[in-house]
């Protein structure tokens, strides 16, 4: 079942009276289950496409259809909202909210949901944090984590709302060749 | 949701807490400053008012227009006879005391020196029924038909005068001839009002006799019982029946006109006092969900890709800025509750023995007031503009692109 469609999807970006394009005419399918690398040297439009498929951003050009939603002419407050129920984001840098423990980042994507109750969270959210091994640190915060664990914990936050896509822009850029491939490991499962 | 919201609002405000300390000091010394200064206007507004009914006018006063029109006239040319009115005024059960007095321009010698006074012929047996002024004598109280003064204390200390010196105080008539009286000074008169204490008592039927001024008196003080607007009508319709166009009924605020609009005046200080409070709000706020909001860009980035809304994201910062409003306002009002039980218990005596002059009717030990309107008012005020004075930097910290905001 196709759960992401791309078509003549370009995006130009304009830097003063310079047009710069990063896509031009990208054209791709993405199935259910599906798990998908794009490759590319620097500067080749990878974190563009992401922000594309993430709804961070609108295409000059083309159309972007997730889940049978047409991603074109949404408003900033629709985009949101695709992004808060279908869409997990895993970044290079983590990204955690540093004044939240392991768990509070975790549960942080169910409660702006807002359809399960404070207990239902915290179980769903313990049990992601053990899956993705870390039980023994729920409460610890992103600075009392390494950098490996604290890109768990952000796999286990795109995971915990069971998202329609996950996106990972570049996540094991910036830990070791082990636990980059720990972190491969675990997102394959 | 809220609860979220609220967790990170606060956990932010922590993580800078250094920031957010000093935004809430501002803040409550703001609301510090409002509350104290009004309590010490209030006491003092109220002090004064208070002496100037006990120990000045009474609660209503029958005198000549001319007097009230121009305190600084001391002529006789304005006197009437209080028989008059006796009879009538005994009738009003709203009147429960009154005595007559009669104000008079003189010079008080010691021998030496003299001084300019405003002298005053007071009934020494009806006076203390409405005016309090013998619980600040030192001496004794005067003696009808007797030649004797009770001096105030300032009059004492500029001629050196105490108890039983003997003094001449000169005046005219009212027909303009010299009249030289020789008075035992009896008593000495230490009151909280200073214009008190530059005049002198003399019996009230000495001075009648000595100014040719059969029966007659400047002014009618009386004490009223009930409800002062009723009383004052009462006394009104009184003067009224007597046909006497030159005489007035007047409560002690209407008598004490320059006071009034000095204590007016203090409401102007009030609204002078909450702009600045609302200033080091506003100013305080801006500046710390400003630069919190530009420290934490990449992270508005990161909860905008969660999906958070740009109106959560504002919700979050305005909850930042309630909370250094409600923190910052509450620290305010409890120390300014601490610090005016103080002052209303036992008060400060900042100017020492020291008159305040600019015809202040006070002087000695200020005490303080509650005044619960000023203090929920600036509490609440404290809050809503730091709540609002959050909302545009907060729209402004939302609004940024989360491409933007993440690449920072």
């Amino acid at each position: 079942m196709t759960m992401l469609e791309l078509s003549n999807v370009t995006k130009i970006y304009a830097q003063g009276k310079v047009h710069v394009t990063a896509l031009r005419d990208v054209d791709f399918r993405v199935d259910s289950g599906e798990f998908l690398s794009i490759a590319g040297p620097s500067g080749s439009g990878k974190t563009t496409l992401l922000n594309l498929i993430g709804c961070l951003d609108v295409p000059t050009k083309g159309s972007i259809v997730l889940e049978g939603q047409q991603l074109a002419e949404r408003s900033k407050t629709q985009l949101a909202k695709i992004r808060r129920d279908h869409l997990g984001f895993v970044f290079q840098s983590y990204n955690l909210v540093p004044v939240l423990t392991a768990i509070e980042n975790v549960s942080l994507p169910l409660e702006l949901m807002r359809n399960m109750t404070k207990k239902a969270v915290r179980e769903r959210a313990e049990r992601t944090l053990t899956d993705v091994g870390l039980a023994e640190h729920l409460h610890h915060r992103p600075n009392e984590l390494s950098g490996g664990q604290q890109q768990r914990v952000a796999i286990a936050r795109a995971l915990v709302k069971e998202p329609s896509l996950i996106l990972a822009d570049e996540p094991t850029a910036n830990l070791d060749s082990e636990t980059g491939e720990a972190i491969l490991q675990l997102m394959w499962t | 949701m809220a609860g979220i919201l609220t967790k990170l609002a606060f956990r932010n405000l922590w993580r800078q807490r250094r920031r957010t300390i000093l935004t809430c000091l501002a803040l409550a010394f703001g609301i510090y400053m409002v509350i104290i200064l009004d309590s010490f206007v209030g006491g003092m507004t109220e002090m004064a008012g208070r002496n100037i009914v006990q120990l000045q006018t009474g609660d209503v006063q029958i005198q000549a227009h001319a007097y009230v029109d121009d305190p600084t006239d001391r002529s006789l040319d304005h006197v009437f006879a209080y028989s008059d009115f006796t009879d009538d005024l005994r009738q009003l059960d709203q009147v429960s005391a009154m005595t007559p007095r009669l104000s008079f321009a003189a010079e008080l010698h010691n021998g030496m020196d003299d001084y300019h006074v405003r002298a005053m012929g007071v009934d020494p047996l009806t006076d203390p029924d409405v005016f309090t002024t013998q619980q600040y004598l030192a001496g004794q109280w005067l003696e009808p038909g007797q030649q004797q003064v009770v001096v105030g204390a300032r009059v004492a200390q500029l001629l050196d005068l105490t108890v039983s010196d003997y003094v001449i105080l000169l005046t005219r008539t009212a027909n303009n001839a010299f009249q030289a009286l020789d008075l035992e000074v009896v008593g000495i008169l230490d009151t909280p009002h200073p214009e008190v204490n530059l005049a002198v008592y003399v019996p009230l039927d000495m001075a009648q006799t000595s100014l040719g001024l059969d029966q007659a008196i400047t002014s009618l003080h009386m004490t009223v019982s009930g409800s002062a607007k009723s009383a004052y009508e009462a006394i009104s319709s009184v003067v009224e029946q007597q046909n006497s166009t030159a005489l007035g009924a007047y409560t002690w605020e209407q008598a004490a006109e320059d006071f009034m609009v000095m204590a007016q005046s203090s409401r102007a200080i009030h609204s002078m006092l909450l702009s600045m409070l609302i200033l080091i709000a506003i100013v305080g706020v801006v500046n710390a969900i400003l630069l919190g909001a530009m420290e934490r860009t990449r992270e508005i980035g990161v909860l905008k890709a969660m999906g958070m809304s740009e109106r959560e994201v504002t919700q979050e910062f305005v909850t930042e800025a309630f909370g250094i409003g409600f923190v910052g306002s509450a620290a305010g009002v409890l120390l300014a509750l601490l610090t005016n039980w103080f002052l209303v218990e036992y008060g400060i005596n900042p100017y020492g023995d020291m008159d305040l002059g600019a015809g202040i009717p006070l002087r000695g030990h200020l005490y303080g007031v509650w005044n619960w309107t000023i203090i929920a008012g600036a509490f609440m005020v404290g809050i809503l503009a730091s709540v609002l004075a959050g909302i545009v930097p907060a729209i402004r910290a939302a609004g940024k692109s989360p491409i933007w905001a993440l690449r920072q």
